[in-house]
């Protein structure tokens, strides 16, 4: 017992002295082994090693390499244009636009950050110019880039079946309903709001332009899904050969990138591996420490009596996880929490891959949650509008997610129908 | 001087991760490629006035993997993991729970910023040393990966030279804070409010 509040202290004192995540989680894990096992923080380096030695992990920096690869390049832009050559009849079509080319580019880069900068950097200043409102404007495009993280292929629905040993096909496969869902519902909503901005003619010239220029960009997120499913490659190997389709498309095809492009899109990729991976290292180790003390058997008999039935369990669970989201990102929450509720889960008889999206959904509505909601802490530097403003333009869409999370939770085959 | 040593650092971080990702999916791409140029040449097999392209692809070594290219990816993996870490703390992208930064008084943070980086140094250097150890063991035991036999110790030095580079830099920041980056991460976003006027 007093371990355990010795631990907490160190935590809160490393974070009171303003400690990355990654130096928090190697001092648990140094306390944890020293104390509760035999003293040896060797075992430390050796469970990086073991987390960092696997193949399934390769997905992950080869996925965001291609999706940096494309957002550099014009793919934004073609996928664009196509879109907004496709919504111009409908009522509020720009806006329409904006969430179909958020879901299209998470498509592709897999990344929340990524896509509202993408598409946001193109998408704000047209829907100012065209009439929308600021705070709408803003809101629209905060909550369309979370659907970067739950549309495959999503580097956090990756992390998941790391911690859970959970299929990654299965989890791709499974975002895209709870995908479709938000992304129609968005629309819908931006649709209802914008009645008024009524909408011009089809263009069919305009559209076959669009449709010849991005036929490119369409093709990758066909390949690589249609590579899994079809059983050609594994998750790991379309990550490499998404790699290699941006290549081709943004050097060969659209000659968008340069050799130099290409070296400052691959550092900044290292950039964030480089803060991912070592807090999955350290992440792991914990992990190992607590399944080798059977940490989660004990959890799940702890809460037997408290959340025994499934659905009390899922309330529970999306309660903490709005918590988290609110103030820690979205790959720590999943690396820290999925090995501890995952169990819990699955002794409710909830499916993992289920659990999965639901947890994933939780945390995507956490980009949009103070005090760290990612999506509100970039548009608030990148729109130069004060924070609170932006807190209250997402208001709306947080609603409209958290209702997508009611029906993603307690109807399972939204995320399940495709996988059985 | 300590500039300089940065400078030159987060200069071998970048190429190190470059050459990293070459190799990773370099070795992927080689490894579905050949697969598939087999199963390709097998369907065009099938084809009336086409025959004995199988053979010829298997003879050729086509349609299976290529022996090793995942442990490849892997070793490439592990160094991008370990040396993009410097990248991320060059650029000021690890992440940090900002909970209790308040507890502090703005004045002090300076100081604190300081304190904060020695003791991420010293940490650092321990997770240098424990990887260091963990090489040398697996050096006296002879150690290999499974598949393509060689020895692992080189690979887990990498992370033992990764964490113990990173102490230095963190050491160096404490020392001179005016290199240090600054971690909110946002100086590098566009502004968007400037491009809709």
């Amino acid at each position: 017992m007093i371990a355990a509040l010795l631990l907490v202290f160190l935590l809160l004192a490393l974070l009171a002295v303003r400690q990355p995540i990654v130096v928090v989680l190697a001092a648990a894990a140094v306390f944890c082994y020293v104390v509760w096992q035999d003293g040896d923080p060797l075992y430390v380096a050796y469970d990086i090693w073991r987390a960092v030695n696997q193949e399934v992990l390769l997905a992950i920096p080869l996925f965001m390499l291609a999706g940096a690869i494309m957002s550099k390049g014009s793919i934004a832009q073609r996928l664009i244009d196509l879109i907004q050559s496709l919504t111009r009849p409908i009522p509020g079509g720009l806006a329409v636009a904006t969430v179909l080319a958020c879901a299209g580019f998470a498509a592709i880069s897999g990344s929340s950050a990524v896509t509202l900068l993408a598409v946001g950097s193109i998408m704000y200043p047209a829907l100012l110019r065209a009439g929308y409102s600021k705070a709408f404007s803003i809101g629209l495009i905060c909550a369309g880039g979370t659907l970067g993280i739950i549309i495959p292929p999503s580097i956090p629905l990756i992390l998941y079946g790391v911690m859970t040993n959970t299929s990654i096909a299965d989890l791709f496969l499974a975002g895209v309903g709870p995908g479709l869902l938000l992304t129609c519902v968005f629309a819908l909503y931006a649709m209802v709001v914008n009645w008024r901005m009524r909408g011009e003619v089809w263009r069919p010239a305009e559209i076959a332009g669009a449709l010849r220029r991005s036929a490119a960009a369409l093709s990758t997120p066909a390949v690589i899904l249609g590579g899994i499913y079809s059983g050609v490659f594994t998750a790991t190997e379309a990550a490499a050969v998404a790699v290699a389709t941006a290549l081709f498309v943004e050097v060969i095809i659209h000659r968008d990138l340069t050799w130099p492009d290409l070296w400052a899109v691959t550092v900044d990729t290292s950039k964030l591996l480089g803060s991912l991976f070592p807090v999955l290292a350290l992440a792991t180790s914990i992990n190992i420490f607590l399944t080798w003390e059977q940490v989660p058997q004990h959890l799940v008999a702890l809460l037997e009596p408290i959340l025994q039935d499934r659905e009390t369990f899922l309330l529970a669970s999306n309660a903490l996880l709005l918590l988290v989201g609110c103030f820690v990102d979205v790959g720590s929450a999943i690396l820290i929490l999925s090995p501890l509720l995952e169990p819990l889960a699955v002794a409710r008889g909830v499916d993992p891959v289920h659990f999965g999206i639901v947890m994933t959904v939780n945390l995507e509505i956490g980009y949009l949650t103070p005090p760290m909601g990612l999506n509100l802490i970039i548009a608030a530097a990148a729109f130069r509008e004060p924070f609170a403003d932006v807190c209250k333009a997402v208001i709306p869409f947080i609603i409209l997610m958290l209702a997508g999370l009611v029906a993603v939770t307690f109807y399972p085959p939204l995320s399940l129908l495709l996988i059985s | 001087m300590m500039a300089a040593v940065l400078r030159a650092l987060s200069r071998l971080e970048q190429i190190v991760c470059v050459a990293a990702f070459v190799i990773m999916a370099g070795a992927l791409v080689a490894d579905v490629g050949k697969r598939l140029l087999g199963r390709f040449a097998a369907w065009l097999d099938a084809l009336p006035w086409v025959s004995g392209l199988s053979d010829a692809a298997a003879a050729a070594g086509l349609g299976s993997g290529l022996m090793g290219a995942p442990q490849v990816a892997v070793v490439g993996l592990i160094t991008l993991a370990m040396f993009g870490f410097g990248v991320a703390a060059q650029h000021g992208a690890h992440l940090r729970p900002r909970l209790l930064d308040g507890i502090f008084p703005i004045s002090w943070s300076r100081w604190v910023n300081r304190a904060a980086d020695g003791l991420t140094a010293g940490v650092l250097g321990g997770l240098a040393w424990l990887s260091g150890a963990m090489a040398g063991e697996s050096a006296a035991l002879g150690d290999v990966s499974s598949v393509l036999r060689w020895p692992i110790w080189p690979i887990q030095a990498a992370i033992a030279v990764a964490f113990g580079l990173n102490a230095l830099r963190y050491l160096i920041f404490s020392i001179r804070p005016d290199l240090r980056p600054n971690d909110d991460g946002l100086s590098e976003l566009p502004d968007l409010q400037e491009a809709s006027r």
